[in-house]
């Protein structure tokens, strides 16, 4: 016997199913710009039938859940990716700040300051009585320490920079990790009652891209609905508890240098990818060689300049001058020779002391052609071009591999927009139809009402 | 394929920041004429335009060099056609001297004065405050004219004239003593002198012994000695190309010396003439012809070197044009076709932002009532 009772029933809970998925599309539709938000859908099935002696009839329909639209394959190629784009994005980022201190057309580059330095004393070699050539000798060399320095303190601030960012990169992974942890709990608490934190699962897949941009954490979804973030093969979380990393002054290594490790254990984490591996790599191995790079280009200048400038004769007749400080074996500590800051009639342009001889300063201008470098293969000018191509060209290259990345993860995060992205149309569509579903529920509703009127009054 | 409105959202924002960056790139080109702003646009030819343009500053210098090169030739050879022209002179003059119809040897022998002192001033040319025939040290005057003779030993004769070193002695600048310079004699009453021929005779009835060493002290109305500063050497170079440095001075004795003394032979010369000593002034006419030869030779290498560094002021200014030339094909951008693209990524960009505003105006919540 399938009474009017029943009816009502059907009709009561098909009202309610229409009213939730009506909620649930307006949440769709607030959230149609929000980052992170996969859309909901009211999971809907018919009730059980039961068995009358008319047949088997339905009871309506019943509401099994709001559940998330997402594609866990391509969170996880996108996590992938990311780590890629985050670790040669950070990269470029680092090599572009390199690169503006080596302009390409060299206007005021070292380059362009050597070749002034060896110009100014052709000059002198040309009027070797001359004062006022030797204080341009003075000028032109000063210039030169100038940019020596200026390209020193430049890496400098890269380097306090980068470490900054790498410290800023491991606090906000401490902060992630503790987020996740928390959701892990309240996630699995729900997931016993056989419901689904929709709102806290987007908000721990959103800090999850977020971290694989930064490292290469590996994220593994556990059957109770918590994930564990393994950092190279450590554990980062686990299940409630999260592990901290921090970034301070090792004294056992030069200047103090910052490294990244565990808190507990004092273990250097393996980073093999995202901002940090890139942040790392940057500032340990490409800057530290350019560096050096610089560090030779001073050091070669300077034994080579002295050892021809302590064999000349000075205009005041003075011997055995050195022309830079004979500590300035690096680009940061490179100076003229404080006799010559002093006294430009100390610059020795005469090899046998005659006022008129040039030589000493000619040999010292034909440096600017003379193979000093790397085997006495090449110029210092030449080995500084070398330098300012392979910057350029790795800045080029983690420019290039950054734009692929990119170009990979704007496809992957095209697709997960497709599958978990909100259409206005789509769910205005649906809303008219659970509208008209509701509407026609109630027409249902009105009718039995009146049915039982008529049964009620009439009897 | 489901299209949702985030995904239309960041598409669209990505396609207009992409068409943007290439705006960006095109506009930077045609504002700056060069093809790559930054060395990771292209290493490569970053490395080849500073190579370039090092090769360029080089040329500069070399060029440089070159005119420097040539205006220190010019002063050494200006002076050294004059010095050939005095030569010339000189040589007239004893000539004149030597044929049997003689002028007055006096006036000839005040000429060579007046010649021999030319020569010196030319030989102390400068060059601004450089003395351009001093070697290395040319802050110091190479020749020092001397017109006193302080000293000089000779044996008297009584009775009888003996010839000193010098002639044309100035009137009343004789002094005579004995040989320990206790003693000084009076003229005109132990000495008598002879001062165009530069003569002493000890007066019979003076002061004087025959045979006897006294020594003379006196002036010259020209110069009688040219003293060489000790010692003048080294060739002045100007780098002109990389592996390649030229002399441009040439040294006092390469000029005045090595093909025979000129200083001397003008001295010689001037001596002979006031003492009438015909087959010296022959003899020295010889030494005139070989110094003037050397001058001569010596003159048209420096007019060679001249032309050498001429024609490599050409070649480096060829080079220079051929350098440009190659650096502007690696680092300039090619305007018309910049131009163009700018052009078809202007309209591009154009397109991107009206499809977007279009887009925008289309949604199903415009067609619900």
């Amino acid at each position: 016997m399938f009474g009017l009772q029943s009816t009502l029933e059907i009709a009561r809970r098909a009202l309610r199913a229409q009213q939730l998925t009506i909620g649930v599309l307006g949440n769709n539709i607030a959230n149609v710009e929000t980052r992170g938000f996969s859309r909901r859908r009211v999971e809907l099935s018919p009730g059980a039938d039961i068995m009358t002696g008319d047949g088997f009839l339905g009871t309506g329909v019943d509401v099994m859940g709001v559940t998330r639209v997402r594609d866990r394959a391509l969170d996880g190629l996108y996590r992938e990716h990311t780590n890629a784009s985050g670790r040669w994005g950070a990269m470029q980022e680092t090599l572009a700040r390199v690169e503006s201190a080596f302009p390409a057309n060299d206007d005021g580059g070292l380059g362009k300051s050597l070749t002034e330095f060896y110009g100014s004393w052709n000059d002198l070699a040309n009027q070797p009585e001359s004062r006022a050539a030797r204080i341009a000798v003075r000028e032109k060399g000063r210039a030169l320490v100038d940019t020596f320095h200026r390209l020193d303190k430049h890496m400098d601030a890269l380097l306090g920079d980068v470490n900054d960012a790498i410290g800023e990169k491991a606090d906000r992974i401490n902060d992630i990790a503790g987020r996740v942890a928390q959701i892990n709990d309240i996630v699995v608490m729900a997931d016993s009652r056989g419901q689904e934190a929709s709102s806290l699962l987007d908000e721990r897949d959103l800090l999850l891209d977020e971290l694989s941009e930064i490292t290469d954490a590996q994220v593994d979804e556990r059957p109770n609905g918590s994930v564990a973030v393994t950092l190279g093969s450590e554990i980062l979380v686990q299940g409630g508890t999260a592990r901290h990393i921090e970034f301070v002054a090792d004294p056992s290594l030069n200047g103090g240098q910052h490294v990244l490790r565990w808190t507990d254990t004092r273990r250097e984490p393996a980073i093999s990818g995202g901002r940090l591996a890139g942040l790392l790599e940057a500032r340990d191995t490409r800057v530290q060689s350019y560096r050096k790079t610089l560090d030779e280009l001073a050091a070669a200048l300077v034994t080579e300049t002295n050892r021809l400038h302590t064999a000349g004769t000075g205009l005041d007749g003075s011997t055995g001058n050195a022309f830079f400080g004979a500590d300035g074996v690096t680009g940061r500590d490179i100076s003229l020779d404080a006799g010559i800051e002093q006294e430009v009639s100390r610059i020795a342009a005469s090899s046998g002391g005659d006022r008129g001889d040039g030589r000493q300063a000619l040999a010292l201008a034909q440096l600017a052609t003379a193979r000093l470098l790397h085997g006495g293969t090449e110029t210092l000018s030449g080995a500084y071009r070398t330098l300012v191509g392979q910057i350029g060209f790795e800045a080029g290259q983690a420019t290039s591999f950054h734009d692929a990345q990119e170009s990979i993860l704007a496809t992957i995060d095209s697709q997960r927009a497709e599958i978990s992205g909100v259409s206005l149309d789509e769910e205005m569509t649906n809303m008219m139809s659970a509208q008209h579903a509701y509407q026609a529920m109630v027409k249902v509703t009105s009718t039995i009402d009146d049915m039982l009127n008529t049964l009620i009054s009439q009897m | 394929m489901r299209v949702t409105d985030a995904q239309m959202h960041r598409d669209m924002g990505r396609a207009i920041a992409n068409s943007l960056v290439h705006l960006d790139r095109y506009q930077l080109q045609a504002a700056t004429g060069r093809r790559f702003q930054k060395a990771s646009e292209d290493p490569g030819s970053t490395v080849q335009a500073q190579k370039l343009q090092t090769m360029l500053d080089q040329n500069a210098t070399y060029q440089n060099n070159v005119h420097d090169g040539l205006h220190w030739l010019a002063a050494t050879e200006a002076p050294m056609a004059s010095v050939g022209e005095l030569l010339t002179q000189l040589k007239e003059t004893a000539l004149r001297g030597s044929s049997d119809t003689a002028e007055d040897h006096n006036t000839l022998a005040a000429f060579v004065d007046q010649l021999l002192t030319e020569i010196i001033s030319h030989a102390n040319a400068t060059d601004g405050e450089r003395y351009v025939f001093a070697g290395f040290a040319t802050n110091t005057a190479p020749y020092t004219a001397s017109s006193t003779v302080t000293g000089e030993t000779f044996r008297a004769t009584l009775g009888a004239e003996v010839d000193l070193a010098q002639t044309g002695l100035e009137r009343g600048s004789v002094a005579l003593t004995n040989a320990q310079g206790s003693l000084t004699y009076r003229e005109g009453v132990d000495y008598r002198v002879d001062y165009s021929t530069g003569r002493i005779e000890a007066l019979v009835g003076g002061a004087l012994t025959n045979a006897t060493d006294y020594r003379v002290s006196y002036k010259t109305t020209g110069p009688n000695t040219v003293t060489a500063a000790a010692p003048i050497a080294g060739d002045i170079v100007r780098q002109l190309g990389p592996e390649r440095t030229e002399p441009v001075n040439m040294t006092g004795p390469q000029v005045f010396a090595d093909g025979g003394n000129v200083f001397q032979i003008a001295i010689d010369l001037k001596n002979a003439l006031r003492r009438g000593d015909m087959p010296r002034t022959r003899q020295l006419l010889q030494s005139i012809d070989d110094a003037s030869a050397h001058v001569a030779a010596q003159t048209g290498l420096m007019g060679a070197r001249s032309a050498a560094f001429e024609s490599q002021r050409i070649m480096l200014e060829t080079d220079e044009l051929a350098l440009k030339a190659h650096l502007s094909q690696v680092q300039d951008a090619d305007l018309p076709d910049v131009m163009l693209k700018l052009t078809a990524q202007q309209n591009a960009y154009q397109a991107a932002l009206g499809a977007t505003s279009r887009m925008f105006q289309m949604s199903l919540a415009n067609f619900l009532q």
